[in-house]
């Protein structure tokens, strides 16, 4: 197997139920071309909603392969998007260790920059 | 600022996400969001009548600065009971970058002194 340094992290995305597509327009513009899409639910935290019961919040949870060349653009493309002010929610990286499969490699957009060990 | 966080991951089964979600605040974290699931684990289906039954699970993510990570994991595990077989299990994973923590940071950091106060401290 050959070992390579780190060419790609997941990303995370919370965002509200509404806005998911737009998050997923933006991805699609930076060539992301490996996304899982779930949906998830908020936990309120307040106590109007405790009073009333509310259920929690709707919300999109967006799972991405991303590349380390790209992330710089991605990060800021959403910062952005969230600085605006219409988009609420939070996104986060985790970096990742080992992954299996050709397909990744194809998936990931087009830069790699790894390199052989 | 340079604050490092990481993600709080709990598995358990359909109906007990409130524990944890309880158990993550009382350590010190917002709160978390719930994903939904089902085990695919070799002892954990079973069937009726010929049709496989999968259990449901819900799936609690939590943003926790490091240094309290421990503590929230720990309160975790008791209110969910996860040191009982069957009960679930808790991970966590190191978050390289996280943006939109406007709303993470409001409960955890101070305002910084101005500049004009820390003047008037040294005179």
């Amino acid at each position: 197997m050959q070992k390579r340094k780190p060419i790609c992290e997941i990303l995370a995305i919370i965002v509200d139920n509404a806005n998911g597509k737009k998050i997923i327009k933006m991805l699609n513009e930076q060539n992301v071309n490996l996304q899982i899409a779930t949906m998830g639910s908020g936990t309120a935290d307040s106590n109007f909603g405790e009073i009333f019961n509310l259920e929690g919040n709707a919300k999109d949870v967006l799972l991405s392969m991303i590349n380390l060349n790209d992330k710089k653009n991605i990060m800021d493309s959403l910062s952005n998007i969230f600085e605006e002010g219409k988009v609420k929610g939070i996104a986060f990286t985790l970096p990742i260790k080992s992954a299996m499969s050709n397909v990744v490699e194809m998936l990931l957009s087009s830069s790699l920059g790894g390199k052989n060990e | 600022m340079n604050k490092e966080y990481e993600l709080i991951i709990t598995i358990v089964n359909k109906g007990q996400s409130d524990k944890v979600v309880s158990a993550s605040r009382a350590g010190g974290a917002k709160g978390g969001t719930i994903i939904f699931g089902r085990g695919t684990g070799k002892d954990e289906y079973n069937s009726l009548l010929g049709v496989e039954i999968q259990p449901e699970r819900e799936i609690v993510l939590t943003l926790a600065a490091s240094g309290e990570k421990a503590k929230i994991m720990g309160l975790i595990c008791e209110y969910a009971e996860l040191s009982v077989s069957g009960k679930g299990l808790c991970f966590s994973l190191p978050v390289t970058s996280l943006i939109g923590s406007n709303t993470l940071l409001k409960s955890t950091i101070k305002a910084p002194k101005s500049k004009a106060n820390k003047d008037k401290n040294k005179k």
